[in-house]
């Protein structure tokens, strides 16, 4: 798990150009939208796209994106349940 | 009716970004395509605005910041944007993830960022500006036909001033069509050899040009903006000739009027022999400037002659380094740009001392 998360830290600042930030400065408890990493609905899409190609995993409902994208944690253990 | 040059803002390969200075320091290159000599974005953009943005739309609004400030202009009536190939990097970033993931998969970022007009648009959502924003995409007359609708909006009254600008950006794989036309220089060639006789060939370039226009002069103004005018495709020389004295005629001179001929000689023969003819059947004598070994050849390399010409008039300084033939004394009053884009688009932009 702590490998995963650290791998998703990686692809998250270079999928999201996360510039001057590395793995470490993400804490992967913090929530990722809003207050805490301040993304906003286009970086959204483009998890939702890193999800689908680097994973395999598409979102059936747009609903559960809450609570899949709440922090990079939730997003490991989601991976980790539905990786294909 | 008077157009006023009053800000001038200019990210390209050489060292632009201080309007204070004006090429005391040229930079050599023997790269594939001249790089932008980048200025740090932070000092222009939020950082947190950034992160999304390619280089060529951190150059866009990086120019047009350095435009505004400089004129002290806060808010324009209008945004008028020019450039050939637009954002080019993301457009290609985007295509390819198209092809590689066959049409699916496709991240948002790069789409929103590689319509022509993400410059124009990012620089009045920057401001916070819903005034007049266009962009126009019409090759080498890309700037020209920004330039053409601001002078147009204003002797019609619709504005008082406006923000024009001129970008263009290189990608690796752009280069690679434009080399097999056999009209660019193989890799390793230094930008200083342009001028060379044996030379044939032209170099790549790129970069970012801004200006404030606005029909109040000021203080800070760097020169009158008198006309423009393009010809596409002419048949001759001498219709080349014939339009040049009708446009000098159109506002009252004759080329003994002008103190200055700065062209767009970037290395290519068969522009060189158009603009070695023009030199000497129509301004014989007069003294010539160049701009291309500084910056190379693009669709929207007019801008940075543009604003070379602004600070010569300004300054009233005409650097050794874009000297092309000619004497280097005297006043200049007067400047005719002619540039020329793949022998096709023919561009004339007329400016006189303020």
């Amino acid at each position: 798990m702590e490998k995963l998360i650290q791998e998703l830290k990686q692809e998250i600042i270079e999928a999201l150009n996360l510039e001057d930030m590395e793995p470490d400065d993400i804490d992967e408890s913090e929530q990722l939208f809003g207050n805490g990493l301040g993304l906003d609905s286009i970086d959204a899409l483009e998890l939702i796209v890193l999800l689908e190609k680097n994973y395999g995993i598409k979102i059936e409902n747009p609903k559960d994106g809450k609570t899949i994208f709440y922090s990079v944690k939730t997003m490991a253990e989601y991976i980790q349940a539905h990786k294909k | 009716m008077a157009i006023y040059i009053n800000g001038i803002g200019a990210i390209s390969p050489q060292e632009t970004k201080n309007n204070r200075v004006f090429l005391e320091t040229i930079l050599e290159y023997s790269s594939a395509y001249l790089p932008i000599s980048e200025p740090n974005y932070k000092d222009y953009i939020d950082p947190k605005d950034m992160r999304r943005m390619s280089k060529i739309i951190r150059n866009g609004i990086a120019a047009a910041r350095i435009s505004l400030d400089d004129s002290g202009l806060k808010m324009p009536e209008a945004i008028i944007t020019g450039t050939g190939l637009g954002c080019a990097i993301d457009t290609e970033k985007f295509l390819i993830s198209m092809a590689e993931n066959k049409e699916s998969l496709l991240t948002p970022t790069n789409f929103i960022q590689s319509t022509h007009n993400t410059i124009g648009g990012s620089i009045a959502i920057g401001l916070g500006c819903h005034h007049y924003n266009m962009t126009y995409v019409h090759r080498g007359f890309s700037f020209e036909t920004a330039v053409h609708d601001a002078m147009m909006m204003m002797q019609a009254n619709e504005i008082q001033n406006a923000l024009v600008g001129g970008f263009d950006e290189m990608t690796d794989n752009h280069i690679v069509l434009l080399k097999s036309s056999g009209d660019y220089q193989k890799n390793g060639f230094s930008n200083f050899e342009l001028k060379q006789a044996s030379c044939s060939g032209t170099i790549v370039g790129q970069g970012a040009s801004f200006f404030v226009l606005e029909k109040e002069k000021k203080p800070n103004s760097y020169a009158q903006l008198l006309d423009i005018k393009m010809l596409y495709k002419p048949k001759s020389k001498l219709q080349i000739q014939e339009t040049i004295l009708a446009f000098l005629a159109k506002n009252n001179l004759n080329p003994e009027n002008i103190d200055l001929l700065l062209m767009g000689y970037n290395g290519i023969h068969a522009e060189t022999r158009i603009y070695n003819a023009i030199a000497d059947e129509l301004f014989a004598k007069k003294t010539i400037a160049w701009f291309k070994h500084l910056c190379g050849e693009y669709y929207t390399a007019s801008a940075f002659g543009t604003w070379v010409a602004a600070q010569i008039l300004q300054k009233q300084q005409l650097p050794e380094s874009i000297l092309y033939m000619g004497k280097n004394e005297g006043e200049i009053n007067t400047i005719l740009l002619y540039n020329q884009f793949q022998q096709e688009e023919h561009s004339l932009i007329l400016f006189s001392k303020c």
